[in-house]
């Protein structure tokens, strides 16, 4: 490693702030990329497996694990 | 060929080779992210001149790269969405606006951040940074122009032309620190020539460049599946997901 301690990566002399701050905002945007259309996708299946059930579309504040169980899928 | 090339026209046949693809790439992009900022971070030695504040370009220019690449991919679906009538097009040039904008949003950010330590200031109205910005708002326009049109296929037709006559900032992007006076430092990687970086320093950021490269495609697969369940909401091949699920 470049750095002596833990504390002088994180200091990195004094550009920790800079630099550990575009880490985390890219983390953030990385991890968003990925991860919002993958829970958008499987939220619109399980909708889906919802409108699929008849008792679902008649009481709509059922949540979708419990039509899933009551159709056995 | 051409059959290859009708297949890619076929929703299901799309979602399913993309969810083959992703199986594989997904990993290894979250792999070389890991591996390439670890290396960039910890590993690299520290610039002479700007310090250890240099190591934002481990995240500044893969960001910056992809977000100029996306713009192409945008594109040149828009215009195979305007040439062929290609609804996959349409999809590809809608999906790849998020994601664009996106990593246009980091690399202006990331950009500022840096610019802090480096020039005294977030911020300077330079060719380059308001090219990129430029850059920014084509990606939201385009986005906002999708959403304003309640008919779906003049959304696409009017996206599309704004993509094609926003490539003409592209390589104002590219030539700004060569034709204006700027802060902006030049290119760091060129093909023509020796690079200004040492191997050191140069590889992993060539990593984190790739990794950014498998990320878009990753980001651009995912929406294009998430858009793809949508449009064929009610046709067999979706509700048959449904049920094998």
């Amino acid at each position: 490693m470049y750095f002596d301690s833990l504390q002088a990566a994180l200091a990195m002399e004094g550009h920790g702030i800079y630099v550990w701050t575009v880490v985390a905002v890219s983390a953030v945007i990385c991890v968003g990329l990925l991860v919002l259309p993958a829970r958008s996708a499987r939220r619109f299946i399980a909708e889906l497996r919802v409108d699929d059930v008849p008792e679902a579309r008649a009481a709509p504040g059922v949540r979708i694990e419990e039509v899933n169980n009551a159709s056995g899928s | 060929m051409w059959t290859w090339f009708h297949k890619l026209g076929s929703p299901p046949w799309m979602y399913r080779i993309s969810g083959r693809i992703l199986a594989v790439l997904l990993p290894l992009t979250v792999l070389m992210l890991v591996v390439g900022a670890v290396w960039g971070l910890l590993y690299a030695p520290m610039d002479f001149k700007q310090g250890n504040s240099f190591r934002i370009i481990y995240f500044h220019v893969p960001a910056s790269v992809v977000a100029l690449a996306g713009y192409y991919v945008m594109a040149i679906a828009g215009a195979v969405s305007l040439v062929w009538r290609m609804k996959m097009a349409e999809v590809a040039m809608k999906c790849a606006a998020p994601v664009g904008a996106a990593l246009t949003f980091l690399s202006l950010l990331s950009g500022a951040i840096w610019g802090k330590p480096t020039w005294g200031t977030y911020w300077v109205w330079d060719a380059r940074i308001t090219s990129m910005l430029i850059l920014f708002f084509l990606y939201l326009g385009v986005m906002a122009l999708y959403q304003a049109y309640e008919n779906k296929e003049a959304a696409g037709k009017a996206c599309a032309v704004l993509s094609l006559v926003g490539m003409v900032n592209i390589p104002i992007i590219y030539k700004s620190v060569d034709w204006w006076y700027s802060l902006h430092q030049p290119a760091t990687i060129k093909f023509t020539e020796e690079s200004a970086m040492h191997s050191s320093m140069l590889q992993p950021l060539l990593l984190m460049i790739l990794a950014f490269y498998c990320l878009f495609t990753c980001a651009l697969l995912l929406n294009m599946r998430s858009e793809l369940l949508r449009r064929g909401a009610g046709t067999g091949w979706v509700r048959s997901l449904a049920g094998a699920g």
